[in-house]
């Protein structure tokens, strides 16, 4: 029942568009970003790697992983450099999605005729971009959660001496 | 009242300016019902366009005075041969739609003309046929709740039969305060059912009469529009001659 | 009320004649009564397919003529004498004539010879 309306407002996406198909592509691409984001973890574990030497311990009779003097580890936004490149498919579909939604209502049918003569004015806009916009903050809010658990294994991970002034 | 005072269009392209409409002034009266004619490309549906607000022009376009805005644009309504309705709803989801935007929508002649022409109230429009499609698009200009409504070459596709009794419901069902100003190029089956009859060419107003005033002098529409245009008798006589080089 | 399904427009003629003459003629056969009701304008054009003003237009002169007779916004009757019928009649019957000497005149018909094909034709009416 819920879907039904909208499907007719015309609220958040134009009235009988597939915002299905369009919100499931647009999941794929966000899932495929978060995927290529696991990359953070091997950058991690490679400056996790270089913070540390293997000296032969004469005590102990093996090698023991030692800190450098003075090593400071690779800073968090460092390790993230370049992700931004896995999200831009995700936001930019979405970008695009605000005009496809316009074209629509100039596909077979003009309902482009009937949008631009509601007295609620901004209804054709808000058709448009509501969507869109959702899926962008929704975005957003999922990678700054992202990242804050990213953001948390980083602070777990590298030793206390070795972070730097963050 | 529906004044439409010196509007002009032009538009550019590589062959120069092109007066779409030049110097149009125009008062349509409550209640009246208007054809507007003319050849391919007289800016009739410019006019029509122009002054529901989609294409921009010069001059002015006043609903009792006022600028057409957010307040009034409801007492427009439109139907168009390109048609305007969402082709993957069905009627009974257009009903709802208009019903949110539009407060004085006609619930039972919108009910009752879906039924005349046995119309499916549940599927997409899209599977209508063409004909179907073009009475849902006038149905719907109809049940908005408009004072003014303007329709497009409407009934291009409709068979004749259909379009007859269409007539004759129209007129059954309008208040005498509703407007209809209609396009269209069925010149001689709209001729009893108009009251005043509007010719554009090129872009500018050639003619404007109403009907009545016609039939005291026993012309018909056609007649005068023949005239106005210069198609005299023999035009097609000279036209022979000319390319049969035979005396007629 | 007064019936219009044999009414046929034709082109050529101004409806609102073509309604009077339709009201005046069905008078005059007795077809339609004295008092009948008339149909109201919207119905009657909605009927028609024609302009609520061509079919307002008729009323109008019908009323004028004495023929009909219409209250405030209310329905419309004919209300036609007897006397009237009777000059219906013979109005009709006057213009038919005139149209029928005038053909024959045109036809360059003598007299004698338009009555005897009138004659002729009375005898064995064409179906």
């Amino acid at each position: 029942m819920m879907r039904r309306r909208y499907i007719i407002t015309g609220k958040y996406f134009p009235p009988g568009f597939d915002y299905e198909k369009e919100w499931k592509r647009a999941r794929v691409l966000f899932v495929l970003g978060v995927g290529c984001s696991v990359q953070f973890f091997f950058r991690l574990y490679y400056a996790v790697q270089d913070l540390y030497q293997y000296q032969f311990d004469q005590k102990k009779l093996k090698w023991v992983r030692v800190l450098w003097e003075g090593a400071v580890a690779k800073s968090f936004p460092d390790l993230l450099k370049g992700q931004w490149k896995y999200y831009l498919p995700y936001f930019l579909f979405l970008v695009a999605m605000i005009f496809n939604h316009y074209l629509y209502y100039y596909s077979t049918e003009k309902c482009i005729y009937l949008m631009k003569r509601l007295p609620k004015r901004w209804t054709l806009l808000k058709s448009c971009v509501r969507f869109p916009f959702f899926g962008i903050c929704a975005g957003a809010a999922g990678l700054a959660v992202l990242y804050l658990l990213y953001y948390i294994v980083y602070l777990i991970v590298i030793p206390g001496e070795c972070l730097r002034g963050q | 009242m529906l004044e439409i005072k010196n509007v002009k269009k032009i538009y550019y392209s590589k062959q120069g300016a092109v007066r779409a409409l030049n110097n149009v002034n125009l008062s349509i009266g409550p209640g009246e019902i208007i054809g507007l004619f003319g050849e391919n490309g007289a800016g009739k549906s410019t006019l029509l366009k122009s002054i529901l607000g989609f294409l921009s022009y010069n001059g002015e376009i006043l609903l009792d005075g006022k600028k057409l805005g957010q307040e009034n644009i409801a007492r427009l309504s439109f139907a168009t041969c390109e048609h305007s309705f969402f082709p993957n709803l069905s009627p009974q989801m257009h009903q709802e739609f208009y019903q949110m935007h539009f407060e004085n929508f006609r619930q039972k002649r919108f009910e009752g003309l879906i039924k005349f022409f046995d119309l499916s109230m549940r599927k997409p429009l899209k599977t209508f046929s063409s004909g179907q499609k073009n009475q849902f698009e006038v149905i719907m200009a109809l049940s908005q709740g408009a004072d003014y409504i303007l329709m497009d070459e409407p009934f291009a596709g409709n068979d004749i039969f259909n379009r007859e009794d269409f007539y004759k419901l129209l007129i059954g069902l309008l208040e005498p305060e509703e407007t209809i100003f209609l396009s269209t190029h069925l010149i001689e089956e709209v001729e009893h059912f108009i009251g005043r009859a509007v010719l554009l060419k090129k872009g500018e107003i050639v003619g404007d009469v109403r009907v009545a005033d016609l039939e005291e002098e026993g012309k018909t529409v056609m007649d005068y529009l023949r005239t106005v245009y210069g198609y005299g008798a023999d035009r097609v006589k000279n036209a022979l001659g000319e390319i049969t080089g035979e005396e007629l | 009320m007064v019936s219009f399904d044999d009414f046929t427009l034709v082109d050529g003629r101004p409806i609102y004649l073509q309604i009077i003459q339709y009201i005046k003629r069905g008078i005059a056969a007795g077809r339609i009564d004295c008092r009948e009701e008339m149909p109201s304008r919207r119905v009657l054009s909605a009927l028609l397919g024609v302009n609520p003003n061509t079919v307002q237009k008729a009323y109008k002169l019908l009323e004028d003529e004495g023929i009909i007779v219409s209250r405030s916004g209310a329905k419309s009757y004919i209300c036609i004498q007897e006397e009237m019928v009777e000059r219906v009649r013979r109005e009709l019957l006057a213009g038919e004539t005139k149209c029928w000497v005038e053909a024959m005149r045109q036809l360059k018909v003598s007299r004698e010879m338009a009555f005897e094909m009138a004659k002729e034709f009375w005898k064995n009416p064409p179906d």
